[in-house]
């Protein structure tokens, strides 16, 4: 696991504060359908996702963003030993849903850009770097039970 | 060709009159060179670049953002043929500078978290998507004299 510093945790803790999960969830599945749009072949079951209104108005990518921002809460509570608890979720990931481990840095990208329209000059440079410092260490976790 | 639709032509250039030059080039380098910290490896002569603080004060770095801002509004003035536009960039940054062109795409990563915090919730997925495609064709045009 990563090593976290207090300074670190401090920063991590201040970010996710200022995250409505609900308000964030909604914004996070959109970013990563229509600015990476190969994204939809894992959305099947989702109904319409083929245009840029559909995608901002589908509620079951709103509710999946929950879903996704309620895992990174759990990472944020857990930050010493978040990479065994996500060996499930990195498993169902690989052998379930199968989804390509490079799509996972993607969505994070997606996350970072978010938080910075949300929190703007807050998000400065030395936060920016724990935060992603966070987010490589969830990507890591995530690609963790892929062989 | 890349072909750009009239909504990517108009957000791109909304982008490019809301933000601050003086500012985004140089907060987008300063980025880099902190939350990549290898990037720093191009930039021995510039001094102090220990720290955050140093890195963010420090003159030189400021400067060279404002050079990557004028390269950049080359690239709208041109929109439509990036590519030759960039030839001799290109070629700079191959045989003179020696950058890993992996490191273009760290730089546009930057460039975007800071203007979706200049831009805020007018930074919106779509939008997002229009700026990515252009920084897209920018790092391709600078890849393009790298054999």
């Amino acid at each position: 696991m990563v090593k976290w510093t207090e300074e670190e945790r401090r920063i991590i803790r201040g970010v996710w504060e200022k995250v409505d999960i609900d308000e964030i969830g909604e914004e996070l599945w959109a970013r990563a359908l229509i600015v990476y749009p190969w994204i939809d072949r894992y959305f099947g079951s989702f109904g319409d996702i083929f245009t840029t209104t559909a995608i901002l108005k589908n509620p079951k990518l709103a509710a999946l963003g929950k879903v996704v921002l309620s895992a990174l809460d759990t990472a944020v509570k857990n930050m010493d030993n978040f990479k065994a608890m996500y060996a499930p979720l990195s498993r169902q990931h690989y052998e379930k849903i199968k989804v390509d481990p490079d799509n996972f840095r993607l969505l994070a990208e997606c996350i970072t850009i978010t938080i910075a329209c949300k929190l703007r000059a807050e998000l400065n440079p030395q936060v920016q770097a724990t935060w992603q410092k966070f987010l490589s260490a969830v990507v890591e976790a995530m690609n963790s039970q892929y062989k | 060709m890349v072909k750009w639709s009239d909504f990517e032509r108009a957000a791109i250039q909304d982008i490019f009159s809301k933000i601050d030059y003086d500012v985004v080039g140089s907060a987008a380098l300063s980025r880099c060179l902190i939350v990549y910290p290898w990037t720093q490896r191009y930039f021995g002569s510039f001094g102090n670049l220990y720290n955050a603080a140093a890195i963010t004060s420090n003159p030189k770095v400021a400067a060279h953002g404002k050079v990557i801002m004028a390269g950049l509004e080359k690239a709208l003035k041109n929109m439509d043929d990036i590519k030759t536009t960039y030839k001799d960039l290109s070629v700079l940054h191959s045989e003179k500078l020696q950058v890993d062109p992996d490191n273009f795409n760290l730089l546009g990563d930057c460039l975007t978290i800071v203007v979706a915090g200049q831009l805020g919730a007018a930074f919106t997925p779509e939008v997002q998507g229009a700026f990515q495609k252009f920084l897209a064709v920018v790092v391709a045009s600078l890849r393009k004299q790298y054999h």
